[in-house]
């Protein structure tokens, strides 16, 4: 940090006019002129260093690993009887494990860590719970399973993924989920914790909000979506030492060849605005964006 | 993976509701830090840059220090620094379409956060530092750990099929209309020598310190003195009267008003009459009748 010393007279800020203020400090604001910089250096990309412990062959040397010149030297300072001895009853004592370090008696799993309820706004979900042979609102049968997808979640645990209305006060809310477990106890719970598996949905259709995309400016329903997350589990957690290879240094991503053929979808094919028909979701939408290219009669 | 561009030393031009400004008070060197206070950042403003017209010569800011919080004698060390941000991690996930792109989830709804709306939006957060506090006493931070974040959009959560299994879990994908914000970091992708090993990015529920990094923070040391060589060249160069009738001597600034007024007497014995000491006095009260330009001018 860029340290810069001034000193400043007082009595460069006293009055000395021949009147009551004489003596005294009438000055309003002190003026200091400052040099700001934005410095970035990025040391670039991480590589995972596997732990290879005493006793292993190494596949790089094909030797035996010791660590014995290194115990010499920390052992010269202080006693570190639990690298020398696995059996030892020196082992540091901890309760809670810090993330940036590694700790000599744990299994990766000793980090995991429960997700916690999230609550948030996004777009409605009705079209996964409507029944077919209905129209309108009679679509939305509470309690209906309208479909089921057997999966295993992260924890391998067998989930029986329901779709299905909740409830519906008039669709003021309607309570929907997707890919939920129909017996969860909390599946009507709007208070964490939520529901396990899948999320949960409550869009209210007399209460309105409005979201920008790129086709301008749009107001949709509001819908709430509740939901656990997954923590830190075996899916997305890998203890692994990381290091930089020096010949890395400031690369924050290896050069890369990209195999795969991609064909530009060019402007002057016969398919191309039907192509992009495909992309729009709501009436509105389709009159923005077909007005330009087909001609739309209101009726 | 990033979607910013790095810089290089650049002269900043940030706004100033980037900026915050803490001030330390301390009398002397002996004595330590018995006053700290926030100085509003609108004190400092961007020196115009004529040569283009505009209204920011990169760089070169104008630190206006309020006189007020300013008059005492002794040292007041500025810290000139990027505001921070004190968010909540919801959740650690990856994309649906990219699923060896892990980050962080935060939640823009966060009351925390309501004053940062702006920078929650579409990649507003590129370049911002994610630093850490201990999951368990918040108060705490984890030293010497942060992450600089590369990208943030605005995501869904999508229950999605695994790869090669009939697993589902949780992803996020992009959508504009939720209120939830994935932030890729770095490090945050594994890399091709080992394509299932993640960094560290943090974990649900730990708050985190958000930092933008659009400046290098600035310490300024002002030390007030109410001497310098100026004042020392009014007492040996300056003007300066002594009445004869009254023994006051008065020194002029170089504007001839009075700068100090004394007392000038002699005492005596009171038995003998032999003077035994001169003294100069300083005045607490000023006779302005010393005007400078009026003795002169009789």
């Amino acid at each position: 940090m860029k340290v810069i010393k001034r000193k400043i007279l007082l009595e460069s800020l006293t009055s000395r006019v021949h009147d009551s203020t004489w003596g005294t400090i009438t000055a309003k604001t002190i003026n200091l002129l400052v040099n700001l910089e934005q410095e970035i250096k990025d040391l670039g990309m991480l590589l995972p260093q596997d732990f290879i412990p005493r006793g292993v062959i190494s596949e790089d040397t094909g030797k035996l690993v010791d660590y014995q010149p290194l115990i010499n030297i920390l052992d010269a300072n202080t006693n570190f009887e639990f690298i020398k001895n696995p059996n030892a009853s020196s082992i540091p004592s901890k309760k809670e494990f810090n993330y940036d370090l590694r700790y000599s008696d744990t299994k990766t799993k000793d980090y995991y860590q429960n997700g916690i309820s999230i609550s948030g706004l996004t777009e409605d979900r009705l079209e996964e719970v409507k029944t077919y042979g209905f129209t309108g609102d009679s679509q939305f049968i509470v309690g209906n399973i309208v479909d089921t997808i057997g999966y295993y979640n992260y924890k391998g645990d067998a989930i029986a993924g329901s779709n299905l209305v909740i409830s519906n006060s008039d669709f003021n809310p309607i309570m929907y989920g997707e890919l939920v477990n129909a017996n969860d106890t909390r599946l009507d719970s709007i208070t964490p914790p939520y529901v396990s598996n899948g999320m949960v949905y409550e869009t209210f259709r007399n209460q309105q909000r409005t979201v920008i995309d790129e086709f301008g400016s749009e107001v949709i329903p509001t819908t709430k979506v509740y939901y656990q997350g997954q923590g830190m589990n075996e899916t997305n957690l890998d203890m692994s030492a990381l290091t930089r290879e020096e010949y890395l240094l400031y690369i924050t991503q290896p050069p890369k060849v990209e195999s795969d053929v991609f064909i530009e979808r060019g402007g002057s094919i016969v398919l191309a605005q039907h192509g992009r028909f495909a992309e729009i979701n709501t009436l509105e939408q389709l009159e923005r964006y077909g007005n330009g290219f087909y001609n739309i009669n209101k009726v | 993976m990033s979607t910013g561009v790095y810089g290089i030393v650049r002269g900043a031009d940030v706004r100033p509701s980037d900026i915050q400004i803490k001030v330390f008070y301390s009398q002397n060197r002996e004595s330590g830090i018995s006053n700290t206070f926030t100085l509003n950042s609108n004190n400092l403003t961007n020196v115009a840059n004529d040569d283009l017209g505009i209204d920011v010569l990169n760089g070169l800011y104008n630190l206006k220090l309020p006189v007020n919080d300013f008059k005492s004698k002794g040292i007041y060390t500025i810290v000139i620094k990027p505001v921070e941000i004190k968010a909540t991690i919801v959740d650690c996930g990856v994309l649906t379409g990219l699923p060896d792109v892990k980050g962080i989830v935060l939640d823009s709804a966060d009351p925390n956060l309501a004053a940062f709306t702006d920078k929650l939006e579409n990649n507003g957060l590129i370049g911002y530092r994610v630093e850490f506090l201990d999951p368990i006493n918040p108060a705490l931070k984890v030293r010497n750990l942060f992450r600089i974040v590369t990208s943030n959009n605005r995501v869904e959560p999508v229950t999605q099929n695994l790869t090669n299994s009939n697993q589902k879990a949780i992803r996020y994908r992009f959508n504009d209309n939720s209120t939830l914000v994935f932030c890729t970091v770095t490090p945050n992708a594994p890399t091709n020598v080992k394509p299932d090993v993640f960094p560290y990015i943090g974990q649900p529920n730990q708050q985190v310190i958000l930092t933008h990094t659009l400046f290098n923070p600035v310490t300024i040391e002002v030390e007030m003195v109410e001497h310098d060589f100026d004042t020392l060249a009014i007492g040996l160069f300056g003007n300066q009267t002594k009445s004869i009738e009254d023994g006051i001597y008065t020194l002029y600034n170089f504007n001839n008003e009075i700068y100090e007024q004394y007392n000038l007497f002699e005492i005596k014995s009171q038995f003998t009459g032999v003077p035994l000491y001169e003294v100069k006095e300083r005045r607490s009260t000023i006779d302005f009748n010393k005007n400078f330009n009026d003795i002169a001018n009789v």
